[in-house]
């Protein structure tokens, strides 16, 4: 289960990791109750300043994914109620910005990477 | 002595320690030395982490033998000034645990290849054994009591009480370090590489936290034992005992075996 920065992206790191964390609670691959690391272990072996990790976890914890205790670190929350439409459109807007910002990254315009996730999805239909 | 007698002597004592130090930094770290550390940890070498053990076993040994070297000058300039002849094994753990807690500050995370990371959080329930894990609270629950006895018998000895001032401090020390290696980076590498990587965390963790138990609960024995010295019975025979085992129970716990536990969360 690996984090991963991208240092030349126009994403911040913080935005980076968080969504990335996102990810791995909504796929379930972090089971509600799996304990992150601290701050200071994640900020270390990523190279960032512990602040930069801090601010992904307060958003993860604003957004209701993860509970922090003094004492017991950061684990997942348990899975709730379904998320409300307002939260559903943030994350779908993050998810859609990270993809629109690797897509000029790579040199492809906002038309080509549109076209890319329609094949995608026509392929996952079944 | 005089004080002229006293600098030259520490002045040689300190030449001394610089060239056992320098001879334990260029001696090459034995092939049997390295497989030792791999089965102890239950660790399968291989060309890429093969390197990182050799280097962590020769900063260890450096910085662990600069210490011993420094606790045996200190000890000897101390009984000098006392005129008095002998070897006292509390400066030698004090000189081991110092150049240990060095060592630990010298020895450097993995390189990053890619600002990538595990997700798994590292806790000492995965480095340590519950013995070793409880070594140090253990220690120095009987240092206290050890010192609260020694001071019952009241014979106006104002050293009784060192060891008060001793264990928060080695204590506070421990956690720190232990601390720091477990936060020492860990960027995402090989499986070989990152196996290594724990094995060594594990170990510096065992030696740092089995040492700070030896001392802590060894000075409070030593200042027990100087003050029923002259005296006779089984209280005597028992802390004399403990004199030879505690080192030794110490030594053990730094260099037992240990399977560093799997990441709580798939790689």
């Amino acid at each position: 289960m690996i984090v991963e920065v991208d240092p030349d992206s126009f994403v911040p790191p913080y935005e980076q990791i968080r969504q990335q964390i996102t990810a791995m609670i909504d796929s379930g691959v972090l089971a509600p109750g799996a304990r992150l690391p601290s701050i200071r272990q994640l900020a270390g072996d990523l190279g960032l300043a512990v602040n930069t990790v801090a601010r992904s976890y307060r958003e993860l914890e604003a957004a209701g994914l993860v509970v922090s205790r003094v004492g017991n670190g950061t684990t997942v929350a348990a899975s709730g109620a379904p998320l409300s439409q307002a939260e559903r459109h943030r994350r779908l807007r993050a998810a859609a910005d990270a993809y629109l910002a690797t897509a000029r990254r790579l040199g492809s315009s906002a038309e080509q990477a549109i076209d890319i996730l329609r094949q995608q999805e026509s392929h996952a239909r079944p | 002595m005089s004080s002229l007698q006293t600098l030259a002597l520490t002045a040689a004592l300190s030449v001394v320690a610089a060239l056992v130090t320098a001879v334990a930094a260029d001696w090459p770290v034995s092939r049997q030395r390295v497989q030792r550390f791999a089965d102890r940890h239950d660790l399968h070498l291989t060309p890429d982490n093969s390197p990182l053990i050799v280097a962590y076993l020769a900063t260890t040994r450096r910085w662990r033998a600069a210490g011993l070297a420094g606790g045996l000058a200190a000890n000897t300039v101390t009984n000098l000034q006392h005129s008095r002849i002998g070897v006292s094994i509390i400066y030698l753990l004090a000189g081991w645990f110092a150049g240990a807690l060095v060592a630990e500050a010298r020895v450097a995370g993995l390189p990053a290849r890619r600002r990538a990371a595990s997700l798994a959080p590292r806790t000492l329930d995965r480095y340590l054994s519950r013995p070793a894990r409880r070594a140090l609270p253990w220690s120095v629950l009987a240092a206290l009591l050890l010192t609260a006895w020694a001071a019952t018998t009241d014979d106006g000895q104002a050293g009784r009480i060192v060891p008060l001032i001793v264990t928060p401090a080695v204590t506070l020390v421990v956690w720190l370090t232990t601390q720091r290696v477990l936060n020492r980076p860990q960027p995402a590498a090989p499986a070989d590489v990152l196996a290594a990587d724990n094995a060594i965390r594990s170990r510096s963790l065992h030696a740092v936290t089995a040492s700070g138990a030896t001392l802590v609960l060894y000075g409070a024995l030593d200042q027990a034992l100087t003050a029923v010295a002259g005296s006779s019975g089984p209280v005597v025979l028992v802390m004399l005992l403990g004199g030879v085992a505690v080192p030794w129970f110490g030594w053990r716990l730094a260099t037992a075996p240990w399977v560093v536990r799997p990441d709580p969360v798939p790689a």
